[in-house]
């Protein structure tokens, strides 16, 4: 098969990039959290005598290249001591360094801060890295802290509502987020129907955010980036925290296997409110479910100085059943084995192997039917990055990877003692294999000015077996127009689609304060998400490209001028974008995309844009610290076949979007923090006339999204009271409240008749949450 | 069905956050409606509207002295305003025939309309009708006793369908009973249940209309931009696909129709 050589290809690319470099010596190694072993990622390491720098990578890697003399090299990173090793340089060197938090509040979550002025100084435009104490210090629903709740207040970033699932990045829909945890693909981020994200704040290391100039290394979506790494587990000590919240209860503990050698981390969150169903007098709430679970589990073990492997794993799942009527499930299972390996100093690499799967599963009893519906997405990666450090003017980045999907998009399951025959439904399984390659150049070419420029190889190949219809018309397909009927074998190839993802990124240094950065990306997408609500729900399921389907493409350019004031006390940032979508999937208006076995009929290809202008100013020191980002912007799409083929809003197109978020330490053991946000409310299509048809009312709507629901605004406070040290361990209260003065913000508006006056029609206002929701959690770690 | 179930978790976690509110909504020029049917053995019947604002809250203005004409495919004839300003049309010298196809034409204010619509056929027979209580009730109450039914589909693909049901002579025409065949081809289906509780002595009537493919897209898209906009994950309202031409709204629906009176033992 042609892919597949073409892949091959691909890998042997990487060794021809060998590093030789005669006259300099490399200095290298791994930066540590002194306290618990871990790795430090975007560590800034210095050499005074020369001009050189180098950061960690994403395994706490550093790779430095000088002639031979002494040198004094600086660590450096908030939050934590600096150190300086005066070195005298005659051979590669390996220098392990363990710095010292400088953090003395609660242990469980490491600080991550960036490293002062990097937001200045790195060529990374759009790339926001948030740590979990961070996270931890935003007030949340029901005080359960959550990773894509603080994401949604980033700049750029905002959430088509309460209760929506995922999040929406520079006007690109929820499924043009990668979102990966330790590098495994999450295909739903949230819990209970979008309040609550699935990553467990306890065992999450940090989160980054890439919204543009995102680097080749990363494809797939369109849009966005969201790296979380987890915690790899505390090589010198036994350790863990937990806490005791309204909604879950969690647990999370590491320690060394082997110190200094081995470590493990283990995490359990559960939602219990159905643990008290039984107690209720109530038989239907009796013999009901509500739940969801996340287990993280994670071992890590360093062979040698080489080499050092990592097993990682995640399950996750949310059951909800009413007695014998219905039960629904979902959940994202994921494993990840990595092996890092050093080829020389100068060349660091990670294998990686990755399966994922996404399933939902849903039973239910309608009278004499019953009937099992499920549906899943799986998905294998065998994945290699390079990292080389030529000289220090130019890091290298090189890999590929090849991942196979199937896709099973739904088919009943017989239940036995169903009355009623209702025919075996089949929804057809479809396969494909993307082969992905890369390579990528951060070329310091001078003190002011670096450069990052790679391109990414994008191919997908659907393959059978699968039956295809053709048309006479492939723009205009209907049931009516089918031609031919083509059958394909199991592993033949049904359509290949290749191309390449050009990505660039420039920084320029204005004066030691500030910088202007720009980007360009051009992202493919192979997997779509089939929905058309304005918020997904956990059963739409994803297909890939095929014989009708073609890849989305997104081309993306964006420019930032970034400043930071008073010695980096306020980092502040203004970035311009412009994004245009070409063959966005959109469907024909009224269409059922449920159990539709014909989806290539009712589907539509069209363009879209956005633009926006993002502001940022954030506070990293002092008793209060915090944020403010306010962005401005519009997102419109184009479709043949929808609103006339005029132009239209996208349904998340919020034109403001302002989120403050600011905590305050009163003393060492007293903090509080407060959110304020407020944006236009989402677009929607409104009823303009109305007339009969056979005993109803029915509307003649407006041109799509063309009103919108009222702005949205709410602020939340919270207080955090720290427990004495006991010998063991150390406990807080975190009291909270939600929407503090319980506005009723509109989720959504839809048109009915009214019930006691059938002739009179009326527009009804939904909110998610009508009050003030406050809560109590109690955290602890030993 | 999936959609149905998320909403119903929705509703139940949050069922009481929801305000009418006053929207200022711009309006729309009013189109010419129509609301008309032919079934089988059976005089057509078209009643014509015009749009009115959505929040206007009154009766619905009539078009009156429309021309109005209706062809077989072999007849033509005008069906007349049965009385002046009524905006009901009607004749008596044509009745409705499974496989023919219907043409109307009317002629107002200058404007042409025409819609076209060959006649379905309905399902053969009611095998039989029986009541019986549902399969589950509320809490401490005995289930409600329904009607059911049972037929036999047919083998051929594509076939759509409609029923109606009356208690003592009253229908309620917005409790739509309507399905493709896609899920049950060709099966003998049994314990399909319609309308509301029964008790001893009253007189059912069961209607069963085939329509077609055009007219189940359109209840489909009643259904959706009707009864699922309550959710907070509804598709958006979109524009209806009627059958008329020239921008006018409505639909003009042909069925075969069988029907069947029954006394609740």
């Amino acid at each position: 098969m042609n892919f597949i050589k073409k892949s091959y290809f691909f890998f042997l690319l990487f060794f021809i990039f060998s590093s030789t470099n005669a006259q300099k010596y490399n200095i290298s190694g791994y930066v540590k959290d002194a306290k618990n072993g871990e790795e430090i990622t975007s560590v800034n390491i210095s050499v005074i005598e020369k001009n050189a720098t180098a950061s960690t990578n994403n395994y706490g890697y550093y790779t430095l290249s000088l002639p031979t003399g002494t040198y004094t090299v600086v660590f450096s990173m908030l939050g934590y001591q600096s150190q300086e090793r005066v070195i005298n340089l005659k051979a590669n060197l390996t220098l392990n360094i363990e710095l010292i938090s400088t953090q003395k509040e609660l242990q469980s979550y490491t600080l991550r801060e960036t490293k002062r002025n990097k937001n200045v100084e790195k060529v990374e435009i759009g790339t926001i890295q948030v740590s979990a104490t961070q996270i931890k210090k935003i007030p949340a629903v029901l005080g359960e802290v959550d990773v894509i709740k603080a994401i949604q207040m980033l700049p750029g970033v905002s959430s088509v509502g309460e209760g929506a699932t995922g999040f929406n990045v520079r006007g690109g829909s929820v499924d043009q987020n990668l979102i990966i945890q330790d590098e495994a693909p999450v295909y739903n981020s949230s819990h209970a129907l979008g309040f609550f994200s699935v990553f467990n704040p306890d065992a999450v290391k940090d989160v980054k955010l890439i919204k543009g100039g995102i680097p080749a290394m990363y494809g797939g979506r369109l849009s966005s980036v969201l790296d979380v790494r987890m915690k790899e587990g505390n090589m010198k000590k036994f350790q863990g925290s937990g806490g005791i919240g309204t909604i879950f209860s969690r647990l999370m503990i590491e320690g060394p296997i082997k110190k200094d050698k081995a470590s493990f981390m283990f995490a359990a969150r559960r939602s219990y409110v159905d643990v008290f169903f039984p107690l209720f007098p109530n038989d239907l709430l009796k013999k009901s479910n509500l739940s969801f679970t996340d287990l993280n589990g994670k071992i890590n073990y360093i062979i040698n100085k080489r080499n050092r492997v990592f097993l990682s794993s995640y399950y996750g799942r949310d059951l909800f059943g009413l007695a014998d009527l219905f039960k629904v499930s979902w959940g994202n299972q994921n494993v990840t084995a990595r092996w890092n390996h050093l080829y020389n100093s100068k060349t660091f690499a990670n294998y990686s192997l990755i399966f994922s799967n996404y399933d939902y599963s849903l039973g239910a009893t309608f009278g004499p039917i019953q009937f099992k519906w499920i549906s899943n997405i799986k998905f294998y990666n065998l994945k290699a990055d390079h990292q080389t450090n030529y000289n220090n003017k130019h890091l290298l980045q090189y890999g590929a990877n090849i991942i196979y999907y199937t896709f099973r998009p739904g088919e009943t399951e017989p239940v036995a003692g169903s009355s009623v025959i209702v025919n075996q439904i089949s929804l057809e399984k479809k396969y494909a294999f993307e082969p992905n390659a890369y390579v990528s150049d951060e070329w310091t070419v001078n003190k002011k000015l670096s450069i990052q420029a790679g391109v990414r190889y994008n191919g997908f190949a659907n393959i059978g077996s699968s039956k295809v219809y053709k048309y006479s018309n492939e723009e205009n397909r209907s049931l009516d127009n089918v031609t031919d009927t083509v059958y394909y074998q199991s592993g033949d190839l049904i359509k290949y689609y290749q191309g390449l993802e050009p990505r660039a990124a420039f920084k320029y240094t204005l004066d030691s304060n500030s910088s202007l950065k720009g980007g360009y990306n051009r992202m493919r997408q192979n997997i779509h998400l089939i929905s058309n609500t304005s918020a997904a729900t956990p059963f739409d399921i994803y297909l890939p490209s095929d014989y009708h389907f073609k890849p989305q493409v997104a081309d993306q350019v964006s420019l930032g001028y970034f400043r930071n004031f008073k010695n980096n006390m306020y980092e502040t940032s203004v970035e311009v974008y412009y994004k245009k979508y070409n063959n966005l999937i959109d469907f024909k208006d009224g269409s059922n995309l449920i159990g539709n076995e014909r989806l290539d009929t009712v589907m539509l290809r069209g363009q879209g844009q956005s633009t926006g202008i993002e502001f940022y100013i954030r506070k990293t020191e002092g008793k209060l610290t915090g944020w403010i980002s306010y962005t401005l912007s519009n997102t419109t799409r184009q479709v043949d076949g929808i609103n006339n083929s005029k132009t239209y809003s996208a349904p998340y197109n919020k034109t403001h979007v302002l989120s403050i978020t600011a905590s305050y330490e009163i003393n060492k053991r007293l903090s509080i923090g407060a959110n304020f946000i407020y944006n236009t409310g989402i677009a929607i299509t409104v009823n303009q006339s109305r007339y009969p048809h056979q005993g109803f009312v029915l509307g003649d709507p407006s041109e799509r999204n063309s009103y919108r629901i009222p702005n949205y605004n709410r602020a939340d406070i919270s207080a955090t009271y720290k427990g004495k040290k006991h010998k063991l361990w150390q406990g807080e209260w975190v009291v909270s409240a939600y929407n503090l003065y319980a506005r009723r913000n509109a989720y959504s508006i839809y048109f009915r008749q009214n019930d006691v006056d059938p002739s009179k029609t009326e527009a009804v206002k939904i909110s998610v949450f009508g009050t003030v929701i406050p809560s109590v959690t109690y955290n602890f770690n030993f | 069905m999936k959609n149905y179930i998320y909403i119903l978790i929705l509703s139940i976690v949050f069922s009481s956050c929801q305000d009418v509110i006053e929207l200022d909504v711009a309006s729309k020029a009013s189109k010419l409606v129509v609301d008309g049917w032919i079934d089988s053995d059976s005089v057509p019947k078209i009643y014509l509207y015009i749009s009115q604002p959505y929040f206007e809250n009154k009766e619905y203005p009539k078009a009156t002295g429309a021309i109005v004409t209706l062809n077989d495919g072999t007849n033509n004839v005008n069906l007349t305003e049965s009385a002046a300003g009524s905006g009901f049309y009607s004749s008596n010298a044509m009745k409705g025939t499974v496989g023919k196809t219907y043409t109307l034409t009317i002629q107002y204010e200058n404007k042409t309309y025409t819609s076209v619509s060959t006649m379905p056929k309905t399902i053969a027979q009611f095998d039989s009708i029986y009541f019986r209580p549902l399969p589950f009730g509320k809490p401490g109450q005995a289930p409600k006793i329904v009607t059911n039914f049972a037929y036999q589909e047919y083998p051929e693909k594509g076939n759509c369908y409609m029923a109606r049901f009356s208690r003592n002579g009253e229908m309620d025409l917005k409790k739509l009973n309507f399905t493709d065949d896609q899920f049950i081809n060709g099966n003998h289906i049994t314990d399909v249940f319609v309308g509301e509780e029964v008790f001893s002595g009253d007189t059912i009537r069961l209607e069963a209309y085939g329509i077609t493919k055009e007219y189940f897209g359109f209840l489909n898209q009643i259904i959706s931009n009707e009864y699922q906009q309550q959710g907070l994950f509804s598709p958006p309202i979109a524009p209806y696909k009627g059958n008329i031409s020239n921008d006018a709204l409505g639909f003009f629906r042909t069925s075969g129709m069988i029907a069947k009176d029954t006394i609740v033992p």
